[in-house]
């Protein structure tokens, strides 16, 4: 076999084998019950949105900026999107006009303020997130800061729209990453940011259109979550982030098989396995608060298993060595 | 044939709060011509370097670029104007493959729509490193993979992109081995013969006397003279570095191989890296010089002998307690001080002050019964350590990253220096050092020495070996291949025998 | 410009961290205030009713009365609210209304209150710090629609000022859930609900649905108990246990009938739970909500009748002030059930100020606790349409 796809295959091995042993566990943990076509459908669409969420979060990840106001631009542009979808009429392509746009003119603030204050992102964020949880009770004060679409709307939160709706979101997200200068321009930026500005990358339009296109996916993520709740009420007390936690999980395990395959395609296997062990777990009938229990303790062993394995690999190494070289010294010591 | 001058710098400052990094600097450089710059550390040369590649900008003065007048606003545009750099640190970045490193920042050359061509960027990039004699660095690699030297050869790759007319190389010469400084050479060759010019600075005045066309000497910001021809000698050029003739001799000056016989380091049959089973012994008030070629083992001998890695057989004792070394705590208790040869990474910490890195290993030294540091006795120790070895900054309090690489390399000696270590483990410890230094480190060690300490000096500079050491132990691939005593008859191709 | 900027900042905080040090003349969080007019002193109109046999007199003194809990952000909400405000005038109450999120302390809230000089709080929550605090400055507290132990009860009971509390019984209304999902053909139920823990009444909701259910022969196939994630619940479920035929929730919120209707569930399985929704009439047209309850919006009058025997004269309308003083819920079967609840009851007071008025011991001395009893156990739709004819 040609060794490109020796290689290949070797990455795609070591790409599917965590999702794979989730899978088998929950397979006769569940004596068959989450692998029927039914609920793999169910998985997959339960992926979308927090695939979606991620998509919106790794480029100002990638730069080092972890944007914890994701979850409030998300809710807040389901909201806004949702209210002006039934003020004018426009059902669902209303719904996601008007939540891409409200959720880039967010981001895009996000960002604006990152470059000009100079202050660390952790702390806007913090920050922005309460204002982006009031902001929906600021504009919508007769729904109380909520919204409310019929029923029928939800069909973009069913298959097939919402697969179509993944899929546009993430061939432009693979080709945003993987095809275009901006793409690589911040991958440079994050290797070494001062490296990158002497090559004469304009970092602060750089981390300003990071922020831009975060908010497009965001937006998405919005119409997606008023779609499938149907009924969305501003959140207080962060408790917006709690919407994305279950993205964030899968943003770790999908940094962590990013170093056997494309990012993006590494995000999306994440994000089907943290579901598929979401799903398994409440079929099993786990409790929710032992259910992010399980997933984080499982996460934390994958990822310090990942990160000590080259040490794991070295010592057996060295104990090998070690050994045949103490049997070398004993043979020159009897001769 | 007169030559055309390409670059001409008058009446160039630069200051830095009070240090006047540069005074009324003139400076010419002509077509084809490789010019060396040398100084001592903090003489200015990287700084003027860095005015002229765009990195930072002159206070007063001006500068002429083929005629016109020269004020670069940044790299990139020192760049388009034909003027490149190779850096003295790490200049790649390791998050993105080698062809994104090559051309980052002219990505839109291959762009259309904001769509990037990886296809040609890849094969573009490959086309350059095989023009530079880097046929072995896959374009597509991932950067990270590389070692230091093939990403320095990833740097030479991304100046060359731009063509630009004037090569500066900023003591970069240290960091590559034979490989990589054969490919800068030819590049330097490249330009002579192709009327560009080079800026060459480097403190191996032996490499500057077979590069060099010209030489101009920095001291204290300001141009000393301009060497050429059969005047560029390694006596000249130290002469007018320090300023003084170097009465002394520069090395030790017997040829007397002494040392007590008591054994105060004894490494038995200890494995590690490329070393199997190797054994050696240190003696109280010996120099032990350890050499071979860059991979042949001894830096990572040095790391073991200090605990910094374990031995996966035997064991590295101190004879007089039977204390096994067994990690880097036990051996600062015990007395004894390493010197890496990586010294940003692994010897100093960057942003702490000059006070915080001397004073690390000498905490129990300073502390009183209870624990408690003055900050006289900080301070003292810190000044003590800034005269004895002239490290040029502002005070203790001034950070490393402020420093010139120089004055880094003597703050972590001082270091050790400040601890009165017994046992000495010196790694690489006058690289990037200029003579002047060098020769202060030299009498230093002969004063260790005669007090009754222990040094082990592994070092790829053979003089220095032969100059310095009692003993001499010659390494190839993980072997101890021959052993020299002191003497005034030795010389370098004795021992280049048993090291290639 | 950093360091002005952060200057700038330390100076706002001081001046924010000195205002709040005073004692504040209205407690910060109170968002909203009481809509109602400022208290007369000479008479509270009777409602809308030109009554000149009124049982309240005209000539009530002023009183305010501090409404903590959630008073906006839905239906329910709104209607407490409203339900409380149509009680001022004729009381001479002024209410304010402060919404508590999780952030803030309740106990913190309530000092703050009692400083400003309320005359009585009702609230959804309580603790033994915070009904101290109330009495240290002899400030009746009464609940509604709350769930507390035993032993807490007893505990609350012991102090002066506790009024007691009334709350819906969710027992009953989860046992009659049961039946009617048996009666409607459910066989094998999924049960979904909040975390288990947070409340013991979301926590009886479900328990109670369970015991009543497999008692009736029903079998629950599936639960999940996870704050607000229902819908994707409900997906799991569906895709897991085909043989499901029923779904019972804790809260019936919107969530549940995206999912339903997403996952193609109406008209294969039969819903039940609590609260109504939007899309509850649809639903319930289609057959597949076969019981939901609601109602709750009257409790917090009915508690008020308490709160203001205590604080008029200090009368306990709650003999016994260590037990929940259980309402029923209104309970809606169908379509029919619906359209009677809305109405009658949705948009109404439930009860009026006059009806209010008789349950206050100094106004109708003949009312007893078992009167009071028999009134909150008696709430259902035609107890609300009989009342209002």
């Amino acid at each position: 076999m040609p060794s490109k796809m020796k290689n290949l295959l070797m990455r795609a091995l070591k790409t599917l084998v965590f999702p794979a042993c989730v899978c088998l566990f929950f397979a006769i943990a569940t004596r068959g019950k989450l692998f029927t076509s039914r609920s793999v459908l169910v998985i997959l669409r339960q992926s979308v949105l927090p695939a979606v969420v991620i998509m919106a979060m790794m480029p100002n990840l990638t730069l080092g900026m972890m944007d914890f106001s994701i979850g409030a631009v998300v809710i807040a542009s389901a909201i806004i999107g949702g209210n002006l979808m039934n003020m004018t009429g426009t059902g669902i392509p209303g719904l996601l006009v008007f939540s891409v746009l409200s959720a880039i003119i967010l981001t895009s603030f996000t960002g604006f303020l990152n470059n000009k204050l100079r202050v660390p992102i952790l702390v806007i964020a913090l920050g922005l997130m309460l204002v982006y949880e009031a902001l929906p009770k600021l504009l919508f004060p007769g729904n109380d800061g909520g919204a409310i679409i019929k029923v029928k709307y939800a069909m973009l939160a069913q298959q097939p729209y919402i697969f179509i709706v993944f899929a546009v979101s993430f061939a432009v997200f693979y080709i945003l990453v993987n095809k275009t200068t901006y793409g690589h321009n911040i991958r440079a930026l994050g290797g070494n940011d001062e490296l990158a500005r002497r090559a004469g990358l304009n970092v602060d339009k750089i981390k300003q259109i990071c922020f831009t296109t975060s908010g497009f996916f965001a937006g998405i993520a919005g119409a997606l979550y008023m779609a499938s709740n149907g009924q969305v009420n501003s959140p207080t007390a962060f408790s917006s982030m709690t919407t994305v936690m279950d993205a964030f999980l899968g943003l770790f395990l999908g940094i962590f098989l990013s170093r056997f395959c494309n990012v993006a395609i590494g995000l999306v296997i994440a994000v089907v396995t943290m579901t598929t062990m979401s799903n398994g777990l409440v079929t099993m009938g786990l409790d929710a608060t032992y259910r992010d229990i399980v997933k984080s303790v499982v996460l934390f062993f994958l990822l310090a298993f990942s990160g000590n394995q080259p040490y794991i690999v070295r010592m057996r190494a060295n104990r090998k060595r070690g050994a045949a070289a103490d049997r070398e010294y004993q043979k020159q010591i009897s001769a | 044939m007169k030559k055309k001058p390409i670059l001409r710098a008058m009446q160039v400052n630069k200051n830095f709060g009070p240090t006047r990094a540069l005074v009324d600097v003139d400076f010419l450089l002509y077509r084809g011509e490789v010019h060396g710059l040398i100084g001592e550390n903090g003489s200015g040369k990287s700084t003027f370097s860095s005015i002229i590649a765009g990195v930072q900008s002159a206070d007063s003065g001006s500068f002429e670029l083929n005629g016109e007048p020269y004020l670069p606003r940044n790299m990139v545009d020192a760049q388009n104007r034909g003027v490149g750099m190779i850096v003295q640190e790490q200049g790649t970045i390791g998050s993105i493959d080698v062809a994104s490193n090559i051309f980052t920042g002219r990505l839109e050359e291959f762009s259309k729509f904001g769509f990037v061509n990886m296809k040609q960027i890849t094969a573009r990039a490959q086309q350059i490193l095989n023009d530079i004699g880097a046929g072995d660095i896959d374009a597509s690699a991932p950067t990270m993979s590389l070692n230091f030297e093939d990403r320095k050869i990833v740097e030479m790759a991304r100046v060359m992109v731009a063509d630009p007319d004037i090569l500066i190389v900023d003591e970069t010469t240290t960091a590559l081995a034979m490989k990589g400084r054969k490919i800068l050479f030819d590049l330097i060759k490249r330009f002579r013969a192709s009327d560009k010019a080079v800026i060459f600075i480097s403190h191996d005045l032996g490499e500057l006397m077979n590069v060099c066309d010209r030489v101009t000497v920095l001291r204290d910001g300001r141009v000393i003279d301009t060497l050429s021809g059969s005047d560029i000698t390694e006596d000249s050029m130290r002469r007018l570095m320090v300023g003084r003739e170097f009465e002394d001799h520069y090395f030790r000056s017997d040829f007397v191989c002494s040392y007590d016989e008591e054994v105060v380091l004894d490494a038995q049959h200890i494995t590690y890296g490329s070393f199997t089973n190797l054994s050696l012994q240190l003696h109280k008030g010996e120099i032990l010089g350890i050499c071979g070629l860059s991979d042949c083992g001894m830096h990572e001998l040095g790391k073991v002998l200090f605990g910094i890695e374990k031995s996966l057989t035997g064991r590295v004792v101190l004879p007089q307690d039977g204390t096994q070394v067994k990690n880097p705590h036990i051996a600062v208790k015990k007395g004894m001080g390493y010197l890496s040869k990586d010294r940003d990474r692994e010897s100093i910490i960057l942003n702490a002050s000059i006070l915080d890195n001397v004073e690390l290993p000498s905490m129990r030294l300073l502390s009183n019964a209870v624990g408690y540091i003055s900050a006289k006795s900080e301070r003292r120790l810190a000044q003590e350590q800034i005269d004895v070895l002239k490290i040029k900054c502002r005070g203790p309090k001034q950070r490393l990253t402020e420093l010139s690489g120089g004055n880094k390399q003597k703050v972590v000696f001082s270091k050790w220096l400040g601890c009165d270590s017994d046992i000495l483990i010196l790694d690489c410890a006058t690289r990037g050092i200029d003579v002047g230094v060098k020769a202060a480190i030299y009498r230093l060690l002969e004063q260790i020495k005669k007090k009754g300490k222990s040094v082990i000096l592994i070092s790829e500079e053979l003089p220095e070996m032969i100059g310095m050491s009692d003993r001499m132990l010659v390494m190839k691939d993980g072997k101890i291949t021959a052993e020299f005593r002191r003497s005034e008859d030795l010389s370098e191709e004795d021992i280049i025998r048993y090291m290639i | 410009m950093k360091r002005l900027l952060c200057l700038l900042l330390t100076l706002v905080m001081a001046f924010t961290l000195f205002g709040c040090s005073k004692a504040p003349s209205e407690p910060a969080g109170s968002g909203t205030t009481a809509s109602t007019e400022p208290p007369k002193d000479t008479q509270g109109a009777a409602g809308a009713e030109e009554v000149t046999t009124s049982v309240i007199p005209k000539d009530l003194p002023p009183k305010k009365v501090a409404a903590l809990g959630a008073f906006s952000g839905n239906e329910l909400y709104l209607q407490w609210r409203k339900n409380l405000e149509s009680l001022a005038e004729p009381f001479n109450v002024e209410f304010q209304f402060v919404e508590i999120s999780g952030s803030e302390d309740l106990a913190s809230m309530v000092e703050s209150l009692c400083t400003a000089g309320v005359d009585g709080i009702i609230t959804q929550m309580a603790s033994e710090s915070v009904v101290k605090i109330a009495a240290e400055h002899n400030v009746p507290y009464m609940v509604y629609c709350g769930v507390f132990s035993d032993d807490l009860m007893q505990v609350l009971a012991g102090y002066d000022n506790f009024c007691g509390v009334v709350a819906e019984d969710d027992i009953v209304a989860a046992r009659h859930g049961a039946e009617a999902m048996y009666n409607a053909g459910c066989r094998s139920v999924g049960v979904v609900g909040l975390t288990r823990g947070m409340s013991d009444m979301m926590d009886n909701r479900a328990d109670y649905f369970i015991e009543r259910f497999e008692e009736l022969g029903g079998k629950v196939i599936a639960t999940d108990y996870s704050i607000m994630k229902f819908a994707d619940s409900i997906s799991t479920f569906a895709a897991a246990y085909p043989e499901m035929d029923g779904i019972w929730c804790a809260i019936l919120n919107e969530s549940i009938f995206q999912a339903v209707t997403t996952e193609g569930l109406v008209g294969q399985v039969k819903l039940g739970g609590f609260d109504l929704s939007d899309s509850s009439p649809d639903f319930y047209d289609s057959g597949t909500l076969v019981f939901s309850c609601t109602g709750q919006q009257a409790t917090i009058v009915a508690s008020f009748a308490a709160l203001y025997n205590y604080m008029y004269d200090g009368t306990y309308l709650i003999e016994d002030r260590s037990v929940t003083v259980p309402r029923s819920f209104i309970e809606i079967g169908n379509s029919d059930d619906y359209a009677d609840y809305n109405d009658y009851v949705r948009y109404s007071t439930c009860y009026s100020a006059e009806e209010i008025g008789r349950m206050i011991k100094a106004f109708n001395p003949e009312y007893t606790f078992a009167d009071y009893l028999a009134m909150n156990e008696a709430f259902s739709i035609q107890d609300v349409v009989s009342r209002a004819q």
